[in-house]
């Protein structure tokens, strides 16, 4: 009882992987450096919960720029060195989403040169013609805006070409190749770089004061930009209409080529992303305008003051990238305005709260828990006796699993909604759902073997949910669709399924503990304690099931209200429908006596792929009602879990057969494991 | 044991024994309310199976084209040159309102189902059923019994929707052939000229003189279609289209049309219809993004080019099509080239036709 | 020993003095064990896997059909060996159930859990069963202030022999499925002594469009009024995109013949399919029409009004729904149907499932119409399963806590 190969190999795991975690940081040029000091922390806090209207609702500027990020970097944060002539480089420069978003407005000439892009197949490059110098050195290689610029209209054609083809049926998303989803991906990467930009694009035009007419509005200027416009927007009307019947006078200079521009913004809207709440008779309108919607308005002279306000304070803040404390004070009175907006619009309640929820980042602090809680519990096998260390890891997984709790309701609150209406969602809930399912099976049968799964559980699952946050790329607060609009059913059928799903891979982990434990240690462990895994995972198996059983019918009773019929044979009902069916098979084979402990626990460890085929797979299979997402890490990840639980089940089988069972004695000691005295 | 692991299979043999093809016969005799059904008997094969109009060509007789209708002109009420190719066989107007318009139609075939649906339609409603249709008013037109049919709210059958409007049908049926009068206005107006309307049916004859140059109708100068405001390079052999109400409207080989047009709105929703003509779904974001861009008078405009089975929106149908739409938004409008016609000819022409959209410039 | 006699015969085992058990009770025992139900279990697992990785190719409502609506599925699509479908699994399913899970099984305190949980297994396949053999659901789709009073199949064809007289039309009908793999072959004969004619179906087509013969045109299908069926290729993906079409000829029992086109039109609000290839026999006039397997409704509906609402700047819809005035006798009254709420009403159920729009720009509402008699079955079932296996379960989760609070003090 003093050695387990399996938790120390579990260490090898655990360093290997920090090691991976290092990386090459890619140089940027010094020459293009224009911000000479880090941003404010506090400033960047404070924009980073700017409201904003995007994808049909209002989100504070730090979740926009977090997944934009996200999307079109592969990674949380934005890493470079600056290196100069002579070839030094800087300590390295790490941007947050915010940060990078703030230099994307204010200081593009440098941001322009940040290594942005992730390009994971170089052939998308050749496919769009652009150059590279240099073999590639990594699995994927980082382009800066400018170094992409050049291709983008043969990115556009492309990629054009592909939805073409597809639109005419001539071919399938799903069956797109490596490149021509590395074409398309590139491609909606740089949209939402570009939509970035997009929110102050106009604000840094120069609009030439030509001609007497404007110089009389702008009386000593010799160009004003679009707020100075919008500002005068009444006055510039009147003298439009002044020189309506007269274009050709030479008094009026520029002003209808000015005109003619304001129309163009006008037009185009400049509203993918919108910052300006409607105000006024607009009040009711739920779309939010972009600068484009304000132009009208301003020139009608009836733009709200609080508009004029926010557009002033953008275009301050993008011509004082020199001078900070201007830029400061700028970008702090856009955030005040565009608070008191979305305020007045009732708009504004929970986006402070989700800016609040991203800096706290509750889930990610669980792993601070649940990390060192399986550091203890590791140390525990190693001192069985020891009831200090199953205090430990008791309260660390407690702490950790209370984390995920806090950061699952925070999310409700949030969204106002039940705590799962989509992919990233199942993962937190399924966190919490296993490590409180494992913790209360501890503290009925103090075997120590649930509180081990616990945070391993816990701490899995939370980096699976934060590797598939990254690779997504995607809003995790979006709007729903219409028919998934339905409390009720989110609140009932959803959350039970996600019970029944958490269950099935905790017992699965149960089984798989069973099945190494059973066949390494024949000889040294105790069988009343190997019993008792059989036990618990019954019990897990037996609770998963009627979680998933009912959750699945609620399912068909909630597709009955919607779709009208009860079943559909949809890929995501099958799912579900072969997480029961293995479940109850493996319940009665055990009841007739078909599989003894051997047997019922391989079965359980297998129905773990069972769960991830159901839960992640049928999605990829991009087809059915329920294809919310395609994603190749996905994918990926899926492969790993299967081969390693096979591995694990085939392990565990070979040792059963090769390891021979010593004299049928009694276990060291005699005394059960766990068995608190 | 070996018994009981081969259980499993008895039961499917059985059941599977059990399955076989039974003969075709009738189901037992259904009754159905006729208004439930409104079903069109004696339709010819072609009319059933939407053929008549397809390649847009007209469906009356060529018989036709040679008469001339005249009518009684009623006091206050001015007459056009008619325009044959919009099945304006006569056309008259209440004087000093533009937005009136009466005209005859003759001979237009797909019956009256297919035409009174279409009528209802304009104003957002549902056709009655025949029974409801025969109860109508009943009119004389042209020697035949026919009936009247009274609309009043929203007339959609142009680009743009028009609220308060009203309008008077007269129509009579023979066959498949449908022949009407439509009076359209605002609704006021049609309610003071109805009597005038009802004249006006009465008196419309077959003209026996020789179809009479245009200008010696009573009433202002004939309004030819307006000089175009655009002009183009074109490609030799194009056939500009005469007398169409489309600008820069040619033909191009032996069905494809070409012509610039414009419209109110939204560049998205026009995708849309355009796509839902080649039988696609609405485009997304990314697909909206997506599509080739070109210059159509000095403005960014999007290239929409499908290739499918085309079906317009008055139901013209054309197999293995090519639809070639270069569309952008001129201020609050959409101005648009479309290219219709068999995927055959449109294709070896395709870079020509964008050739020339690209030659399209503003008059002076 | 050979002489050995006795006077009574042998006492036979204990276990043969009982009646011997009869065939009957044998086969009982196999059907009902608890073995069958996890061999059927995971059969029907592996069905279920099966009919998930054809929907890469297949559509779901293709994949229902072949894989758990069948008597026999592909085991690997494209090749010829089958093995039994989901229809004979879930019977047999049912059986063992019922017979194993039910009758067989000891009635006890400690079985009330698994008993309860039993049944509303049985009434779930129950459902499934009735909802298979007796539902029907189709489409109804609506203009505003359209008014509808029957909905249309999805997918199956049928063709209808109609005859009008005053204001009633009688109709009579031959679903799509009996006749249609014949009239791929040859002929299809639909026949009945009753009528004065027989008519023969051929060239059935799943997807195809008329047109026109002109002279440049060469065609191998039958040319009728210079019209022709044209062959498309079938989308099985998205089926409801299929137009079917066929021949008919019409033979008199005197031998004269009527030869018609029959075609499928798409199914838009805007597509009327109402004009039948008419033929007069006997100074009767018939027609015969091929359209999507029609019922009517026994209420009508108008849409008075259709409202979809997208997420401020997305094409995301955030909701639709549809308010109609119900016609039912002489009572009106006005509904509003929406997502996840349906309206339910004389057996059938009207569901917003979708909108559209027509050719002309007007955008329909489209309602989805079932009518199954199970259709709460279900539910009911959800309840009865969730408070069987709370109990059971509940009462060993109990029983397990209280043997290990007794471990821990012992």
């Amino acid at each position: 009882m003093t050695r387990h190969p399996f938790f120390s190999s579990l260490w090898l795991v655990l360093l290997a992987a920090l090691a991976a975690c290092s990386r090459p940081v890619p140089p940027v040029g010094a020459e293009v450096r224009l911000r000479q000091q880090p941003w404010d922390p506090a400033l960047v806090q404070t924009m980073a919960s700017l409201p904003l209207q995007h994808e049909g609702r209002v989100k504070p500027l730090g979740t926009l720029a977090a997944f934009s990020l996200y999307f079109v970097h592969g990674r949380r944060d934005l890493q470079f060195v600056w290196r100069d002539q002579d070839g030094k480089d800087s300590p390295k420069v790490t941007l947050t989403p915010t940060e990078f978003v703030l230099d994307w407005w204010i200081y593009p000439q440098q941001a322009v040169d940040y290594p942005l892009f992730r390009i994971e197949n170089r052939q998308v490059l050749d496919a769009v013609e652009l150059q590279r110098e240099g073999g590639q050195k990594m699995d994927f290689d980082w382009l800066s805006y400018r170094q992409l610029a050049p291709a983008r209209e043969k990115l556009r054609e492309q990629a054009g070409a592909i939805v073409d083809r597809e639109r005419r049926g001539q071919s399938e998303s799903r069956n797109r190749s490596p490149v021509e989803r590395g074409v398309m991906q590139l491609w909606n990467q740089l949209v939402v770089v570009e939509d970035l930009r997009a929110i102050v694009g106009p604000l840094a035009w120069e609009f030439p004061i030509d001609g007497q007419a404007l110089q009389g509005l702008f009386p000593e200027r010799t160009k004003v930009q679009l707020a100075d416009l919008l500002q005068a927007g009444g006055q510039f009307s009147e003298l439009v209409r002044q020189f309506g019947d007269k274009p050709q006078d030479p008094a009026a200079g520029k002003l209808f080529e000015v005109a003619q521009d304001l129309k163009a913004i006008a037009d185009e809207g400049y509203d993918t992303i919108a910052l300006f709440g409607p105000l006024g008779e607009q009040q009711a309108t739920r779309r939010w305008w972009g600068l484009g919607g304000v132009v009208r308005p301003a020139l009608a002279g009836k733009a709200a003051p609080e508009h004029l306000a926010i557009a002033s304070a953008l275009q301050t803040a993008l011509v004082s990238g020199a001078d900070v404390s201007r830029r400061d004070a700028a970008l702090r009175d856009l955030h005040r305005q565009a608070v008191a907006v979305a305020t007045q619009r009732g708009e504004h309640g929970k986006v402070e709260l989700e800016s609040d929820y991203y800096r706290w980042s509750l889930h990610y602090q669980s792993l601070h828990w649940f990390l060192p809680g399986f550091l203890v519990v590791a140390l525990m096998w190693l001192w069985p006796r020891n009831r200090l260390l199953w205090l430990g890891g008791l309260a660390l997984s407690t702490i950790g699993l209370g984390y995920v709790i806090a950061d699952v309701v925070l999310r409700c609150v949030i969204r106002d909604r039940p705590p799962i209406t989509n992919l990233y969602d199942t993962f937190l809930f399924i966190a919490a759902t296993g490590v409180g399912v494992a913790l209360a099976i501890e503290l009925i049968n103090r075997r120590r073997v649930a509180l081990s799964i616990a945070p391993v559980f816990g701490a899995v699952v939370i980096m699976l949910a934060r590797a598939f946050e990254v690779e997504d790329g995607q809003d995790t607060m979006k709007q729903l669709q219409a028919v998934l609009d339905s409390n009720y059913w989110l609140a009932t059928h959803v959350t039970t399924i996600n019970i029944g799903y958490a269950a099935g891979m905790v017992g699965a982990m149960f089984g798989t503990t069973w099945l190494l434990l059973a066949s390494f240690g024949k000889n040294v462990l105790d069988a009343v304690f190997l019993k008792s895994i059989v036990r618990m995972t019954y019990g897990i198996t037996a609770f998963g099931l009627t979680f998933a059983v009912v959750g699945t019918i609620l399912g068909g009773v909630w597709a009955n209200d919607s779709w009208g019929r009860f079943w559909g044979w949809d890929t995501k009902e099958n799912g579900a429908l072969l997480i029961c069916i293995a479940q109850v098979a493996l319940l009665h084979a055990r009841m007739s006596g078909m599989v003894k402990d051997f047997g019922f626990c391989i079965a359980a460890a297998l129905i773990g792929p069972v769960v991830a085929f159901s839960w992640f797979h049928v999605n990829l299979l991009g087809v059915g009602l329920h294809a919310y997402g395609f994603s190749e890490g996905t994918q990926a990840a899926l492969s790993w879990y299967y081969t390693l639980q096979s591995g694990l089940i085939l392990t565990g089988v070979v040792a059963w057969a090769a390891i021979p069972k010593a004299d049928a004695r009694p276990a060291v000691g005699g005394e059960p494991v766990g068995s608190a005295s | 044991m070996m018994l009981r692991s081969l259980l499993p299979n008895v039961p499917f043999l059985a059941l599977l024994a059990a399955c076989g093809d039974s003969a075709s016969t009738w189901s037992a005799e259904r009754e159905v309310a006729a208004e439930k059904r409104n079903l069109q008997w004696d339709v010819s094969t072609r009319n059933r199976l939407g053929l008549p109009e397809m390649g847009g060509a007209t469906p009356q007789p060529a018989a036709d084209d040679a008469k001339a209708w005249t009518g009684t002109l009623p006091s206050g009420w001015e007459a056009l040159p008619p325009e044959p190719a919009r099945f304006r066989h006569a056309l008259w107007r209440v004087a000093g309102q533009p937005d009136t318009e009466c005209y005859l139609t003759v001979g237009v075939g797909g019956g009256l189902r297919q035409n009174a649906q279409r009528w209802y339609g304009q104003f957002g409603q549902t056709m009655p059923d025949t029974a409801a249709m025969a109860a109508l008013p009943a009119i004389t037109l042209l020697g035949k019994a026919g009936h009247l049919i009274e609309f009043a709210g929203t007339y959609s059958s142009g680009p743009v929707p028009r609220e308060g409007f009203a309008a008077l049908l007269a129509f009579t049926v023979a066959g498949d052939r449908v022949d009407s009068v439509k009076f359209t206005g605002p609704q006021p107006v049609v309610a003071a000229h109805r009597q005038a309307f009802l004249d006006l049916v009465a008196s419309i004859r077959v003209d026996t003189a020789p179809k009479a140059p245009t200008a010696d109708h009573a009433g202002p100068a004939p309004t030819a279609p307006a000089p175009s405001q655009y002009e183009i390079a074109v490609p030799a052999g194009w056939a500009p289209v005469a007398g169409s109400s489309r600008d820069l409207h040619y033909k191009i080989g032996e069905q494809t049309e070409f012509y610039l047009s414009g419209m109110g709105g939204d560049l998205r929703p026009m995708l849309d219809i355009w796509r839902s003509e080649m039988g696609q779904g609405p485009i997304d974001e990314a697909g909206l993004a997506a599509l080739p861009k070109v210059s159509l008078l000095g403005t960014e405009a999007v290239v929409l080019d499908q290739t499918g089975d085309f079906t317009s929106m008055t139901g013209r149908k054309l197999a293995a099509a090519q639809s070639l739409v270069v569309a952008g938004k001129q201020g609050a409008a959409i101005t648009f080239v479309k290219c219709v016609g068999p995927a055959a000819e449109v294709a070896p022409q395709r870079e020509a036709i964008l050739q020339a959209i690209a030659t399209i410039r503003r008059k002076g | 020993m050979t002489t050995t006699t006795m006077a009574t015969p042998p006492a036979l085992p204990k276990a043969a003095m009982a009646p011997p058990r009869s065939l009957a009770t044998a086969v009982l025992g196999l059907v009902g064990s608890m073995e069958l139900s996890v061999y059927l279990l995971l059969y029907l697992g592996l069905l279920t896997f099966l009919g998930t990785i054809a929907q890469l190719e297949l559509s779901a409502y293709d994949a229902q059909k072949e894989y758990f609506e069948s008597w026999s599925a592909p085991l690997f699509r494209g090749y010829w060996i089958r093995i039994p479908g989901g229809l004979p699994t879930m019977i047999a399913l049912f059986c063992n159930l019922l017979i194993g899970g039910v009758i067989r099984i000891r009635w006890q305190k400690r079985t009330i859990g698994i008993l309860i949980t039993h049944f509303g297994m049985l009434l779930l396949l129950l459902a499934g069963w009735v909802k298979h053999a007796w539902s029907i659901s189709g489409s109804l789709a609506l203009f505003e202030g359209q008014q509808g009073t029957t909905f249309v199949s999805f997918h199956e064809w049928e063709v209808a022999l109609v005859r009008q007289d005053g204001d009633k039309v009688f109709e009579r009908m031959v679903p799509a499925e009996a006749f249609a793999a014949a009239a791929l072959r040859g002929l299809a004969r639909i026949d009945d002594p009753a009528l004065p004619f027989a008519v023969d179906l051929h060239h059935w087509l799943e997807n195809c469009e008329p047109a026109a013969k002109g002279p440049m045109v060469t065609t191998d299908m039958p040319v009728v009024d210079g019209v022709y069926l044209r062959a498309v290729d079938v989308d099985l993906l998205r089926r409801e995109r299929n137009f079917a079409g066929c021949y008919a000829r019409v033979t008199e029992r005197g031998g004269a013949t009527h030869e018609g086109v029959l075609f499928g039109w798409e199914n838009r609000p805007e597509v009327v399919n109402d004009s039948p290839f008419t033929f007069t026999v006997a100074g009767q006039r018939y027609g015969l029409m091929l359209r999507r397997k029609t019922w009517d409704l026994p209420f009508s509906v108008r849409l008075d009004k259709f409202m979809k609402r997208d997420h401020p700047g997305t094409v995301t819809p955030m909701d639709f729904s549809s308010e109609v005035t119900v016609f039912a006798g002489d009572q009106t009254w006005p509904v509003r149907i929406f997502m996840n709420n349906p309206l339910r009403r004389d057996g059938h159920v009207l569901y917003q499932t979708s909108y559209g729009m027509a050719r002309d720009g007007r955008m329909y509402s489209a309602l989805e119409v079932a009518q199954n008699p199970s259709d709460k079955w279900p539910e009911y079932a959800c309840y009865v399963i969730a408070v069987g296996l709370v109990w059971h379960f509940g009462r060993k989760l109990l029983g397990y806590v209280k043997s290990q609070q007794q471990g821990a003090h012992a």
